[in-house]
C-alpha cells in the first residue's frame, strides 16, 4: 500500500510541466471588464490585432498577434486567434503550431479543435487518428494534461486524508475506507489517464513551420537529403539535444531522420 | 422574419460545415510526345457541388521539374445550388530522355481522396533547328525575352574569367510596397555540356508570396568571350508586410559530361547537348546569394472601405436575370479583374439597401500570368431577394485599392444594376437554398472555412484551478507525510492494546509516579496516614503492572522471589530496598499513630528514588 503511494506521488511529481509553463503568465491574464478595458494595454492591443483581422489586414493582424504572443504566450484564446491569422496568410505550419497550443490548453473549446482538426485536413493530416471513433477521441480530450494531473493531484490528497483519518480514528474507520478506496482508484484512473496521454500524438511533437523541411540522414547538411517535409507537417521529436538540428519521427511514412531546427517549431 | 431566421441558420451551418461534397477530378496534357528543351502543359479539373473546391496536390515529379502557369474557375448558382470548375494549368519541363510518367495526381477534401489516372510522356531528343552563327549577335533562343531593368548581361566584372557554369538572382526592383508584384529572375548559366536537364531548387522566401512565371526561357550570350547556354526562370513574389524580407540562396543541380567537352559553337551543339543520357556526368551544384528586399508599407490615406487590395483593377457588376418574381432569389457577380494579386483580394461591401437582402457569398477567381505580371479575375457571387415588388436598383459597389504605378489610392465602383420585380405566387414557398426545392431537406455544404476569432481573453476558471493546483507538485508531499505520521501512530497504538500486559508494563512508572505525587501532597497536607496508605497501595500495584501478576495477594518473600525470577538482571540492593520499604509501609500504614511528618516524606523520597532504580533494572533484565 504504501509502496503504491509512493509510486503515485513520484507519478504526480513527474507529471508535465510545459504546458504550465506556458500557462503561468495566462492565468495572471486581465480578465476581460469594462473598467479594466478601459486602461489594460493588452486589451486594448488585442482589440486592435482583432480589428486588422476583421478588416482582412490578415498580415498585419498576424504580426500583431505575434507582438502580443511574448507577452502572454499561454493566453489559448491569443494563439487560436494567432492561429486564425496565420491561416489566412497561408502560413499552415505556423496556424498549426498556435491551433495545437491553444487546444492543448483548452481541448474542450470546440472552435479550437474544429480549426486545428481543419488546418490538419488542408495539410494531408487529420486529427483523430484512423479507426478511431470521434466521440471516443473527444473523450479522451475531454481534459488537459494539467486538469488530468490536478484531478490525480486532488484524489492523491483525498487518498492521504481519508486514509489518515481512518488511521486515527477507528471508529470511522469502516465509513472511510470505502471512500478512500475510491480515492485510490480514481488517483490511478487519472494516473493511468496521464501516462497514456504521455505518447498522444501532438505530445513531443514538432510542426513544420518553412516552406519546405528538408529530411537528412544525419545532423548536419553533408548527410544525404532523402525526403523533404512540407510546411505543416507535424513530426515527433526524437533526439532535441543539438542545437542546429533535431531528429524527428514522421509516423505516417515511418520514416525518421533530421531536419534543422529552424524549421521546426516544438508544439 | 421567420423565414429570415432560417436563412440566418442556413448561412451560419453552411460556413462552419466541413467538405463534403462530391468531386470529379481529370488531368490531362496538351502533348503526349514532347522534344527535350520543349514543355508540356498538364491541366487538372476539379469540379464539385461546392465553391471553393480544394487544390491538387502534385506529387513529387522527378522527370520533370513543374511551375504552376494558372487558375481558372467557374461557379454557378442556380436555385440555390453550388457548382464550380477549377482548372488548374501546370508547365512541366522534362528533365530527361526516355519516357516519363505524371503519376496519379489527388485532391483531398479534408475526408475524401481523389486521384486522377496516371499519365505517360514520352521525352524525346532536341529537334534539329538553326544554329547561331560564330560571332553573330544572338537573338534568344524562344520567347521574346520581356524587357528588364538590368539588362540581358548578367553581372560578371569585366576581365575577370568567369564559371563555366553560374547562376544569377535578380529582382526588377529593390523595394516594393506591401502585396506589390515584384519579378524574380533566376538565370543558369552554361558554357558545358550537361548530361540531363538541371534540377532547379528555388529559393527560400522570408515574408514573400511567390507565384511562379512559366514558361523557362533559354537562350545564348557571350560574357568575357565565352558563350554560354542560359535557363530562365522567373516568378512573382509579393511582400505580406511591411519590413525587411529576404530571397534565399537559389540552387541548380546539373549532371556534368565527365571529360568530354561541348563547344558550344559546334553546330550540332543543341542535339549534343540534349541528347547526353544520365549517369554519364558528375553532379555539380552552383548556389545564388540571397538577396534582400524591402516591402514598404502602405501609405497613410487609404480610403473608406479599402481593404488592403494592391494592384490596377476594375470592377463590374451583373445579374443572372433582369425579371423575377417576389419571394425568388436573384444572384448578384461582382467581379474585380486587372493586375495583382487577387489572391488576398476579399469581398467588396455590398451596399446598405433596404430594396434586397443579401445572402452567402462565394468567391472564384482566375489568375493569369500574362507578360509576367500575375492578374486576372476574382468574382465574387452573392445570392439577394428582393424585399418589394417594382422596378429595384442595386446601388454601385464600390471597391478601392492601391495603385503602386501612381503611387496613390483609387477608388472603382460598378454601374447601378435595375432588375424587374414582379408580384409573387401567393400560394408558392419561400425560396430554400437546400436541394430538392422544399422544406425538410438536407442542408447543403457549399464551402468550409476555419471558425471565427474568439473574444475571450486569458484561462478559463477550470483550468486556473488547475494551474493552482499544480504550480507545485511537493505540496503533494504534505498529505503523504500525514498519512504516513497517522499510519505509524496506529500501529504502535494498535501494538499496544494488543499486548495489555505490555501496555501495563509501559504505564506502570508513571502510574506509580503519579500515585506518589498524590501521596506527596497528602503528606504535605498533613494527612499522613493518607499518604502511607496510597504508597502502600502503590508499591504492590506497580510491582504488579510490572511483572503481569498479581503480587497484591503475595507475601514479601514471594514477591522478591518472583521479581527475582522474572527479572534475574534486579540486583540485591534494589531487592533489599524494596523489602525495606515494603516493611516501614506495612508497620506504618498498621500504625498509623506512630506515623510523624519526617517519615512521611521520607517515605515519599524512598518510593521515589526506589522506582527510578527498578525502572532502570527492569527494562535492562
Amino acid at each position: 500500500m504504501k509502496t503504491a503511494f509512493i509510486a503515485a506521488f513520484l507519478l504526480l511529481r513527474a507529471a508535465p510541466a510545459s504546458a504550465g509553463d506556458d500557462m503561468r503568465h495566462g492565468a495572471q491574464a486581465p480578465v476581460a471588464s469594462a473598467a479594466a478595458a478601459a486602461v489594460d494595454p493588452d486589451v486594448m492591443a488585442r482589440a486592435a490585432a482583432d480589428k486588422l483581422y476583421n478588416d482582412s489586414l490578415y498580415p498585419q493582424a498576424a504580426s500583431a498577434y505575434e507582438d502580443l504572443l511574448r507577452s502572454q504566450p499561454g493566453d489559448p484564446y491569443l494563439l487560436y486567434n494567432a492561429g486564425n491569422a496565420q491561416f489566412r496568410v497561408k502560413r499552415p505550419g505556423r496556424a498549426l503550431l498556435y491551433y495545437a497550443r491553444a487546444w492543448r490548453l483548452l481541448p474542450r473549446n470546440s472552435d479550437m479543435r474544429y480549426n486545428l482538426d481543419f488546418a490538419l485536413k488542408s495539410t494531408g493530416q487529420s486529427l483523430v487518428p484512423e479507426g478511431v471513433p470521434p466521440f471516443l477521441h473527444r473523450l479522451y480530450y475531454s481534459a488537459s494534461d494539467r486538469e488530468i494531473a490536478a484531478l490525480a493531484s486532488l484524489a492523491f490528497w483525498a487518498l492521504c486524508l481519508l486514509g489518515a483519518g481512518a488511521a486515527l480514528r477507528p471508529a470511522l474507520k469502516d465509513r472511510l475506507l470505502p471512500a478512500a478506496g475510491a480515492a485510490a482508484g480514481l488517483l490511478l484512473f487519472f494516473g493511468a489517464w496521464g501516462a497514456a496521454r504521455l505518447s498522444a500524438p501532438l505530445r513531443n511533437a514538432a510542426v513544420v513551420v518553412q516552406h519546405e523541411a528538408v529530411l537528412r540522414s544525419g545532423p548536419n547538411e553533408t548527410f544525404n537529403a532523402y525526403a523533404t517535409l512540407p510546411e505543416g507537417r507535424v513530426v515527433r521529436i526524437l533526439d532535441d539535444s543539438r542545437d542546429d538540428f533535431w531528429e524527428v519521427g514522421v509516423q505516417k511514412e515511418g520514416i525518421k531522420g533530421w531536419i534543422t531546427r529552424d524549421e521546426l517549431e516544438r508544439i | 422574419m421567420k423565414l429570415a431566421r432560417a436563412m440566418l441558420a442556413l448561412s451560419l451551418l453552411l460556413a462552419a460545415a466541413p467538405v463534403r461534397a462530391g468531386l470529379t477530378v481529370a488531368a490531362s496534357v496538351d502533348r503526349h510526345e514532347v522534344d527535350i528543351d520543349g514543355s508540356v502543359r498538364l491541366t487538372v479539373t476539379v469540379s464539385g457541388d461546392t465553391a471553393n473546391v480544394p487544390e491538387p496536390e502534385i506529387p513529387r515529379l522527378d522527370a520533370f521539374n513543374v511551375y504552376s502557369s494558372g487558375r481558372s474557375q467557374n461557379i454557378s448558382f442556380i436555385n440555390g445550388r453550388v457548382s464550380s470548375s477549377v482548372a488548374f494549368t501546370y508547365i512541366l519541363e522534362p528533365r530527361y530522355i526516355g519516357k516519363a510518367v505524371i503519376p496519379p495526381i489527388s485532391v483531398f477534401t479534408g475526408s475524401e481522396k481523389f486521384m486522377t489516372r496516371q499519365i505517360e510522356i514520352q521525352v524525346r531528343g532536341a529537334a534539329r533547328r538553326p544554329q547561331p552563327r560564330a560571332g553573330a549577335q544572338q537573338p534568344p533562343a524562344q520567347a521574346p525575352q520581356p524587357a528588364r531593368p538590368q539588362g540581358q548581361r548578367p553581372s560578371v566584372p569585366a576581365g575577370e574569367k568567369a564559371e563555366p557554369i553560374f547562376i544569377t538572382v535578380e529582382a526588377d526592383k529593390k523595394s516594393a510596397y506591401v502585396n506589390e508584384q515584384v519579378t524574380l529572375s533566376v538565370k543558369f548559366f552554361t558554357s558545358v555540356p550537361l548530361t540531363s536537364n538541371p534540377q532547379y531548387v528555388p529559393p527560400s522566401l522570408k515574408g514573400l508570396l511567390a507565384e511562379d512565371l512559366p514558361p523557362v526561357r533559354s537562350g545564348e550570350t557571350e560574357i568575357n568571350g565565352t558563350r554560354y547556354f542560359f535557363n530562365e526562370i522567373k516568378s512573382a513574389l509579393f511582400g505580406l508586410q511591411d519590413g525587411q524580407a529576404t530571397i534565399g540562396e537559389a540552387k541548380i543541380i546539373a549532371q556534368l559530361q565527365g571529360a568530354h567537352t561541348l563547344d558550344p559553337m559546334d553546330p550540332a551543339f543543341f542535339q549534343k547537348f540534349f541528347s547526353m543520357s544520365m549517369g554519364q556526368g558528375r553532379t555539380h551544384e552552383v548556389t545564388s546569394k540571397a538577396l534582400p528586399l524591402r516591402i514598404i508599407p502602405l501609405p497613410e490615406g487609404a480610403p473608406e472601405g479599402f481593404n488592403g487590395a494592391v494592384g490596377d483593377y476594375i470592377v463590374a457588376a451583373s445579374v443572372d436575370r433582369k425579371e423575377l418574381k417576389a419571394g425568388e432569389a436573384l444572384t448578384l457577380s461582382v467581379s474585380v479583374s486587372g493586375k495583382g494579386h487577387l489572391n488576398t483580394i476579399t469581398a467588396p461591401a455590398l451596399p446598405d439597401t433596404r430594396a434586397f437582402r443579401y445572402y452567402d457569398t462565394a468567391s472564384s477567381y482566375s489568375l493569369t500570368k500574362h507578360q509576367d505580371v500575375v492578374g486576372g479575375k476574382k468574382v465574387f457571387t452573392t445570392v439577394m431577394i428582393p424585399r418589394a415588388e417594382g422596378r429595384q436598383v442595386i446601388p454601385p459597389v464600390k471597391f478601392s485599392f492601391f495603385n503602386p504605378e501612381t503611387k496613390s489610392y483609387q477608388t472603382a465602383e460598378t454601374a447601378p444594376v435595375e432588375v424587374n420585380v414582379l408580384r409573387g405566387d401567393p400560394s408558392a414557398k419561400a425560396y430554400s437554398f437546400v436541394g430538392g426545392g422544399g422544406a425538410g431537406g438536407d442542408i447543403k455544404t457549399i464551402s468550409s472555412d476555419i471558425r471565427y476569432l474568439s473574444r475571450r481573453m486569458g484561462m478559463p476558471v477550470p483550468s486556473r484551478l488547475a494551474l493552482a493546483l499544480t504550480q507545485n507538485p511537493a505540496h503533494n508531499a504534505l498529505p503523504l507525510l500525514l498519512l504516513l505520521g497517522a499510519l505509524a501512530y496506529a500501529r504502535l497504538r494498535d501494538g499496544l492494546l494488543s499486548d495489555p500486559r505490555r501496555l501495563r508494563y509501559r504505564r506502570a512508572f508513571a502510574a506509580a509516579m503519579k500515585r506518589r505525587d498524590e501521596a506527596r501532597r497528602s503528606a504535605e497536607a498533613g494527612d499522613y496516614p493518607k499518604a502511607v496508605g496510597i504508597l502502600y497501595d502503590s508499591l504492590p500495584r506497580y510491582l504488579s503492572d510490572k511483572t503481569g501478576d498479581d503480587i497484591e495477594s503475595f507475601t514479601l518473600k514471594k514477591t522478591l522471589d518472583h521479581i527475582r525470577r522474572r527479572f534475574p538482571g534486579t540486583g540485591d540492593f534494589s531487592l533489599g530496598e524494596i523489602r525495606t520499604l515494603w516493611e516501614q509501609l506495612e508497620f506504618f500504614h498498621f500504625s498509623s499513630s506512630a506515623i510523624t511528618k519526617e517519615n512521611a516524606a521520607d517515605l515519599v523520597s524512598k518510593y521515589a528514588v526506589l522506582l527510578e532504580i527498578l525502572e532502570k533494572e527492569f527494562d535492562g533484565k
